[in-house]
């Protein structure tokens, strides 16, 4: 019988670690801490992968099919708040969300389960009577965080941060209270 | 022992031993392989093609995939240039089909010298496809637009109005999604 036990534990143990990913669990780890202040939830980790540790295995709660941060220019990264974040799948489904004041959005995979490649636009107010918007240049084939190919600096491998004007172009007084 | 069973016993003995000995053939150590490809040169529309379908940076348009497509869309040949900006160079286009052609060589060889008969056997198609593993799901159909493509340029006579077909990606709708 404790043979048994043994064994058993032995094979849950086993089944456990063969069930973890070191590579992801070193991404999770190099995000860091939380910033001071800021408590877990929507408005935490601006700019971050969120999808890394919102898919679904933890160790953030939700399962997000998009998210990520959109900022004001592409200038200095200041969160854009009540910017709509429209994307559209291969079959036609669209869906929509809004921007927090961290400029965070996220997308449930409860609400939105789309067949891929997935085009993504932001907008924001009008101008001249016609809707402020910034269509993504390129579709998107796999990836649910914005921020793994959307980082700062920009380079060969990253377009910088989501945005939607050209630096120097003024906004609103904006942010968390 | 008779000689009828002699003989038998020698001829199985040498239908036995003679596919061993054939099974440790191999090629001389002189031998080298030969590759064969389709020409560079007719390989920019097929390229344009593959960069809007394949390489993205959430897909081949990074660095960390062994078929590596550079281009605008995605991981730039330049370790200055900025993806995203300016359009893909003549020498991203060729590092591109430096990449596509050393995706099994000597399969790519056999299918160019039977003059471009079952594409199916080369990995770009099968992935392509989605008959076989592919993270990146099934991305083209055989005979739509992208798969003619393909393989016309493995028979060796470029469908050029297919690989601008399939280089025209647009969401469903248009930009005005």
């Amino acid at each position: 019988m404790t043979r048994t036990l043994a064994l058993l534990a032995a094979l849950a143990l086993l089944g456990t670690a063969s069930c973890s990913d070191p590579v992801r669990d070193d991404a999770i780890a190099r995000l860091g801490g939380e910033q001071p202040g800021v408590p877990e939830g929507p408005l935490h980790r601006p700019g971050q992968p969120c999808v890394l540790c919102h898919d679904g295995s933890g160790p953030g709660d939700s399962d997000f099919a998009f998210a990520g941060t959109v900022y004001q220019t592409d200038g200095p990264p200041i969160p854009l708040s009540g910017a709509i974040v429209r994307l559209i799948d291969s079959r036609g489904v669209k869906y929509e969300t809004a921007t927090n004041c961290a400029g965070n959005f996220s997308v449930q995979k409860t609400d939105y389960e789309p067949v891929f490649p997935v085009w993504a636009k932001v907008i924001y107010g009008v101008a001249g009577g016609v809707p402020v918007e910034q269509v993504m240049g390129s579709p998107i084939y796999r990836e649910r965080s914005c921020a793994t190919c959307h980082f700062d600096p920009k380079g060969r491998e990253s377009t910088g941060h989501v945005f939607l004007a050209p630096a120097g172009v003024p906004f609103p007084e904006d942010g968390c209270p | 022992m008779s000689l009828s069973s002699a003989w038998m016993r020698a001829r199985a003995a040498v239908l036995f031993v003679a596919p061993l000995l054939g099974a440790c053939e191999g090629p001389s150590a002189e031998a080298t392989f030969a590759g064969a490809a389709p020409s560079s040169d007719t390989y920019p529309p097929v390229g344009t093609a593959l960069e809007i379908r394949c390489g993205t940076l959430d897909c081949h348009g990074s660095s960390a995939r062994n078929l590596r497509l550079y281009g605008i869309n995605g991981v730039r040949l330049d370790p200055l240039g900025i993806t995203g900006d300016q359009s893909t160079t003549a020498e991203e286009l060729l590092a591109s089909y430096a990449s596509v052609i050393s995706i099994q060589p000597e399969v790519l060889a056999k299918i160019v010298a039977d003059g471009g008969q079952r594409p199916e056997r080369w990995l770009l198609i099968t992935k392509g496809r989605g008959t076989e593993g592919h993270k990146g799901e099934t991305r083209m159909v055989e005979g739509d637009d992208t798969d003619r493509c393909i393989t016309s340029w493995l028979l060796g006579a470029v469908d050029v109005p297919r690989c601008e077909a399939a280089a025209l990606l647009l969401p469903p709708g248009g930009d005005e999604f």
